[in-house]
């Protein structure tokens, strides 16, 4: 559709005429941008909110998976200490096996770096041999640990986790407490270093913007790509996803929790319990970070708007100008014939069917006044 | 350069500061002397430097020329008894670095050379008196000795000058040597180990470079992990990090190196036990 406007600047000048004045003009006009803008804009909105949502599932996605891979290093981690400790203490405890458990404990700390002493008890929960990496061997101290909440877990449940401390209020350790099979073999005791873990946190941070960190059971900070948060033994309990997480006895399968960071930045977080350790994995994101390509594209589908926007005024405009001019000659016309000159004559150039047809329609009741439409 | 600064600029290189273009390095040796640490101190203050890198030993005369400029230490014995950080979590003034606090390991190194010479009667220990840290080490070891009911005969001394007359002064006094590392000991390991191999003493001390050096055995704290670790912190200053949020971090890794060249030199057979933890063994 093409638009002649003959004389525009004429037609822009009579605007100040009543008709354009006027109401009808306005309303038109009006109506027909907020038509196009309305479509414009929930289409708009639609989009963005499928785009928000698609944004918001896939950070999801991809959070979850990667607090789970956190979680499933973390306890391979632990595991694997279970395991090469298993095989050292599956026989009955006796005096003449020293020997014997000394060369596997020796080979222990070469295998694990992270052990940093060993203790067996005997069934009674007597000390028989302490091996440190630092100290010097101590045998057969017979130090009484029987009423030793560690000693009694381990002879329930095999295999036990001992809390989290920190050695010079700074460095995390913990003790993994481990029974034989057999209850004459007495109980192992394992002084775990949990620094290492820091570089399964920071591999883990290296392959994604958000940051990965570990806490323990009573949301103390166990692992941070800043190591200095955890030297400095610094307490994440306050915060709302951990306060969530700790509470959530689901955990043990990936759930995402939205909160704030340390530096009080809005985030979004996945967790997941790290069992049997009953530690919590996170992984967070700042919002301003994860929903970063959305507002981009929140401003980019700003553009169409305002250009549908342009569009809609000027076409709104012109397609006005073309309807008021032949409703102001059969004004003018009107009240030529309303004066009594009946053989005036109308003449209207449109293609439009709508005014065409009005016209036509009143020339019916009219007789005496030629159209050339 | 020794094999610690090596590592040392290595990690720093990695961290991307290449030295010459994206970071100056000004190198002065105090010489062991603490006026020359101080007069050092104040020409780092003049030319208004970033950071000051030193073993733990320096730290307090530097302190006292500046409690600005950020000091890192790569290695300390005691950096919370020395005063140089308030504690290790929260070391709070423009000090931080890494300790060997609390890590006692003369025992440990003794009852490893009790592994390898069962019947150890006498043990005569070797260090720098001039040096506190080897003051304290020597002590350490002299306790474990006694623990042990192992016999002591010390060898002290204070420059390289010291240590010939000290091998004389030990002849026939001896089954071992136990070897306290200083600035004064580590530049003449090689003597050192020659001259224990030559009065048949096996010896054992705290740092690996002595065992490369031809001496049996060393069990100590990965010094190079420490120094590696050590330019971490400093790549954490030169972009903005303050030193007293830095906490000072103890060693994770300790290694057991045997030299088997040695011992089989010293007539030694080491134990099974022995092979089974060593980290490192020379052949």
């Amino acid at each position: 559709m093409t638009f002649r406007v003959p004389g525009l600047r004429a037609k822009l000048q009579s605007l100040t005429s009543p008709i354009y004045r006027g109401g009808l003009f306005r309303k038109y006009i009006t109506l027909f941008v907020i038509t196009i803008c309305v479509a414009l804009i929930l289409n708009g909105v639609f989009g963005i909110w499928l785009f928000y949502n698609e944004q918001r599932q896939s950070i999801i996605r991809i959070q979850s998976s990667q607090v789970q891979s956190a979680a499933e290093k973390i306890a391979q981690f632990a595991n694997g200490i279970e395991v090469e400790l298993d095989w050292t203490i599956n026989l009955p405890w006796s005096p003449d096996m020293l020997d014997d458990l000394r060369f596997d404990a020796q080979r222990l700390f070469r295998q694990v770096p992270a052990i940093t002493e060993l203790i067996q008890l005997d069934s009674t929960g007597r000390e028989q041999l302490r091996l440190s990496r630092t100290a010097m061997d101590t045998v057969g101290s017979q130090k009484d640990f029987s009423d030793d909440p560690l000693f009694i877990a381990a002879l329930t449940d095999k295999v036990h986790y001992g809390p989290v401390y920190y050695r010079e209020e700074s460095e995390p350790f913990m003790i993994l407490a481990m029974a034989g099979r057999r209850r004459d073999a007495g109980v192992l005791l394992a002084e775990i270093n949990l620094k290492p873990i820091w570089n399964i946190v920071s591999q883990l941070d290296a392959r994604q913007h958000g940051q990965a960190y570990v806490v323990d059971a009573q949301g103390r900070l166990i692992a941070h790509r800043d190591i200095s948060l955890v030297l400095r033994k610094t307490d994440f309990s306050h915060l709302a996803q951990v306060k969530l997480a700790r509470g959530d006895a689901y955990a043990a399968m990936p759930q995402v929790a939205e909160g704030e960071d340390i530096q009080s930045r809005p985030v979004l977080a996945a967790y997941a319990r790290i069992e049997p350790l009953r530690w919590l994995a996170f992984v967070e994101l700042p919002k301003s970070e994860a929903y970063a390509p959305l507002y981009r594209s929140l401003f980019l589908s700003l553009i169409p708007l305002a250009a549908g926007f342009l569009v809609a005024v000027i076409s709104g405009l012109l397609l006005t100008l073309r309807m008021i001019d032949p409703i102001e000659k059969l004004r003018a016309s009107a009240i030529r014939i309303g004066g009594g000159d009946l053989n005036h004559r109308i003449s209207i150039k449109t293609r439009d069917g709508i005014v065409g047809r009005g016209v036509q329609q009143h020339g019916r009741t009219t007789p005496g006044i030629v159209f050339n439409a | 350069m020794p094999i610690t600064g090596i590592a040392f600029f290595r990690r720093l290189h990695e961290l991307g500061w290449e030295e010459g273009r994206t970071v100056a390095i000004e190198y002065r040796w105090a010489e062991g002397r603490n006026e020359r640490i101080a007069e050092i101190a104040a020409e780092f203050v003049r030319l208004d430097v970033k950071v000051i890198v030193t073993t733990g030993d320096a730290v307090l005369a530097i302190k006292q020329v500046t409690t600005v400029i950020p000091i890192v230490f790569q290695i300390a014995t005691d950096p919370v008894g020395m005063g140089l950080v308030a504690s290790l979590a929260r070391p709070g003034g423009n000090v931080t670095g890494l300790s060997i606090q609390s890590i006692d390991l003369a025992g440990k190194r003794l009852e490893f050379l009790r592994h390898v010479l069962p019947d150890l009667r006498r043990l005569a220990i070797m260090g720098n008196v001039g040096y506190p840290a080897s003051v304290e080490e020597m002590g350490q070891a002299q306790a474990a000795a006694r623990t042990l009911g192992v016999e002591v005969a010390m060898a002290e001394i204070r420059r390289a000058e010291d240590i010939v007359p000290a091998f004389e002064a030990l002849r026939g006094r001896a089954d071992a040597l136990y070897v306290c590392s200083d600035t004064v000991t580590n530049n003449n390991r090689v003597q050192i180990a020659t001259l224990a191999l030559a009065a048949h003493l096996p010896t054992t001390s705290g740092h690996q470079i002595y065992v490369t050096a031809g001496c049996l055995m060393s069990y100590g704290a990965n010094v190079l992990d420490m120094y590696r670790r050590a330019a971490e912190l400093v790549d954490k200053i030169l972009r903005g990090v303050k030193p007293a949020a830095i906490p000072v971090e103890q060693p994770t890794t300790f290694d057991l190196v045997l030299n088997l060249i040695t011992a089989k030199k010293l007539g030694i057979t080491v134990p099974r036990m022995l092979l089974a933890r060593a980290n490192e063994v020379i052949e």
